[in-house]
């Protein structure tokens, strides 16, 4: 660490926070006299709901994939503009924003996790 | 540090000893207050919030999982509201850009010079002249001593970015300090 890293370290231990006056805690305790905690609510949506329209979504993307990849032999005729092998780059697509999303949740398991152990 | 006890506290508050609520008000006020007084600088205007978070902590206690530490979630409660209290404030409150920032640093600094007698307030007359997220940020990290991971929950943004933006705060900082004692700064580090 060179010497000026240990002055910046010094002026930062210097901080101290800043005070408000003095009556702060009775003002907060004489606005709570009347309130009581809050119940826990339930959660707005249930989490069921959320995990059955997830179903459906993911149902519907897979009949769709398998009616492409059965049916090619029978497409409409405007399919044949599209480009050779365009199927398999959606499914690629599809496969990297999978990636992209479970590299999110995992992240933010790990978030949770680092949070619980820095308690 | 005070982690076990606040839990304890917590669960004797939901046990219905609300008198014990004054020990964590006593305990972080001061840390509540500079953090919202970063974001509103008007000292009645901070005083007021801090108050606000103290009471809709209290109403939403039984919601705190402890998931994170209390001060973690407390700090993120003062975050929103300070933050939601500058929109409600509309057109009155204007974040200066950078360019109006150095410029005002400049004319601050050279005005506030002789009164900094201490170390102490030195700092913190530096830290006032960053803008409000960047002070915010520099006394979540250094003040309240969350680390980088919380400061992203506190301020909801990835760890990374987080980490980033306390770099630059840093570095503002450094050049606010630099600014205003130039190579006399040492004198600054050694009172």
């Amino acid at each position: 660490m060179t010497q000026e890293d240990n002055t910046y370290k010094n002026l930062m231990d210097a901080l101290e926070p800043e005070q408000p006056s003095m009556r702060f805690t009775k003002n907060v305790m004489d606005v709570i006299e009347g309130m009581e905690v809050a119940p826990v609510s339930k959660r707005y949506v249930n989490p069921l709901v959320v995990k059955g329209i997830a179903a459906v979504l993911i149902l519907c993307i897979l009949i769709s994939i398998f009616v492409v990849f059965t049916a090619a032999g029978s497409l409409p005729e405007y399919t044949n503009k599209l480009p050779q092998h365009f199927s398999l780059y959606l499914l690629g697509i599809n496969i990297v924003l999978l990636m992209i999303l479970a590299e999110r949740w995992l992240s933010s398991k790990k978030r949770i996790q680092d949070l619980q152990d820095n308690r | 540090m005070h982690q076990a006890q606040d839990v304890d506290i917590i669960q004797s508050i939901l046990q219905g000893n609300k008198a014990a609520y004054a020990v964590l008000v006593e305990r972080y006020q001061s840390y509540v207050y500079t953090i919202i007084n970063r974001l509103i600088p008007v000292r009645e205007e901070a005083e007021d919030v801090s108050q606000e978070v103290f009471v809709k902590a209290y109403l939403s206690l039984a919601g705190f999982k402890g998931t994170s530490k209390f001060s973690t979630w407390l700090y993120t409660i003062a975050h929103t509201t300070a933050i939601s209290h500058l929109r409600k404030s509309g057109p009155n409150v204007v974040f200066a850009d950078e360019n109006t920032m150095a410029a005002i640093t400049d004319n601050r600094t050279a005005f506030h010079q002789p009164q900094h007698n201490t170390l102490r307030s030195a700092v913190n007359t530096c830290i006032k002249l960053l803008p409000p997220d960047d002070a915010e940020i520099i006394t979540l990290f250094y003040m309240a001593e969350q680390s980088i991971e919380e400061i992203g929950v506190i301020m909801r943004m990835e760890p990374n970015t987080a980490k980033v933006k306390l770099h630059r705060a840093r570095q503002k900082l450094k050049d606010i300090v630099e600014r205003a004692y130039g190579k006399e700064k040492t004198l600054l580090y050694r009172n």
